[in-house]
């Protein structure tokens, strides 16, 4: 019995390979499809609704702590009306302040994220024209 | 046409590429990376020191004018700190959880005049221990709220029997907010 050299274990006889030569190719593929579908997959977590969701309306809801009556605000809402038109939300419960309970709730896939604010204004908000989403902040009557 | 048969026939060291370490490798990278952004995006965007801050400056800003502080603070034994700086009291009262503020007046004389204080007694207790550790910045105590602590030279009239005199005196303003927002269902 041939006397077998110390790491041909793990590394492989060569002699021993396969000699079609395709293990260089399906080498490539798998790596190719290994690294498509962390890369995919990274991206679609990078771009998903709740991450916007959270930052809009803690973006919102500090606007509103920090505002002073007779202020609008407008902001920026593209990133926000694309996923909602992704996920198929209606545009009337994209944004939702309920100033019983002093809280923005941003909904823009199934579930949603709500943030409280402080403040005692009435606050009203639309989505305008490109996608910019107002914030009007009056005194409370 | 002879290169790329020598590409994908070269057999020299091809068997060693699909060896269990490349799999090993190709786990760990794998794992690591699935960790990294599971962590990343489970950690929550946090407004709790700017909210604190802002609490603080609304609260300023509604006791001073022009670097004197508002008549009313000192004079009124009743002053609504809640209606006069635009702050719902209601919420305050039902989340005590979630935000804290205390307001403290002491005139020249070092006399404090406690203007007002709500929210819940940890959240306080929390903040002033690590004042007393000396961090007046940004300070976080176990409960996870995040607090703002400042003291502010005001000046204030004081009416005595020889007429009026202008004198300096300390707002103490502390705030603190432990909000951390919530994902709603499909319901609320």
């Amino acid at each position: 019995m041939a006397r077998q050299k110390r790491g041909e274990f793990l590394f492989g006889n060569k002699k021993a390979q396969t000699d079609s030569g395709y293990g260089d190719l399906i080498f490539i593929v798998l790596n190719l499809a290994f690294f498509s579908i962390l890369f995919l997959w990274v991206w679609s977590s990078s771009n998903a609704a709740f991450v916007y969701e959270e930052a809009y309306a803690k973006e919102i809801a500090l606007i509103i702590d920090k505002a002073e009556p007779g202020m609008h605000f407008e902001i920026d809402f593209s990133k926000g009306m694309e996923k909602a038109e992704e996920n198929e939300i209606d545009k009337k419960n994209i944004i939702l302040i309920n100033e019983a309970e002093n809280r923005v709730r941003v909904k823009l896939s199934e579930r949603g994220f709500s943030f409280r604010y402080f403040t005692d204004y009435n606050v009203s908000s639309y989505i305008g024209t490109e996608n910019k989403l107002v914030i009007i902040i009056n005194e409370k009557s | 046409m002879k290169n790329l048969k020598r590409l994908f026939l070269d057999k020299r060291g091809g068997g060693r590429l699909l060896s269990i370490w490349w799999f090993l490798v190709l786990i760990i990278v794998g794992v690591g990376i699935v960790a990294g952004v599971l962590i990343f995006f489970s950690a929550e965007t946090d407004a709790r020191q700017v909210e604190s801050k802002i609490l603080y400056g609304e609260l300023a800003s509604c006791l001073t004018s022009q670097g004197f502080l508002i008549e009313e603070v000192r004079a009124s034994s009743s002053l609504d700190i809640f209606d006069r700086c635009s702050i719902k009291k209601e919420i305050f009262e039902t989340s005590q959880d979630i935000w804290y503020f205390e307001i403290n007046f002491y005139d020249s004389g070092e006399n404090k005049k406690e203007i007002a204080k709500t929210g819940a007694g940890a959240v306080r207790d929390a903040c002033l221990m690590q004042l007393e550790e000396g961090d007046t910045k940004g300070i976080e105590y176990e409960g996870g709220a995040k607090c703002t602590y400042r003291n502010e030279s005001v000046l204030y009239y004081n009416y005595g029997d020889d007429g009026t005199e202008i004198l300096i005196g300390v707002l103490e303003i502390m705030t603190a907010s432990n909000q951390r927002g919530k994902k709603t269902t499909l319901e609320n």
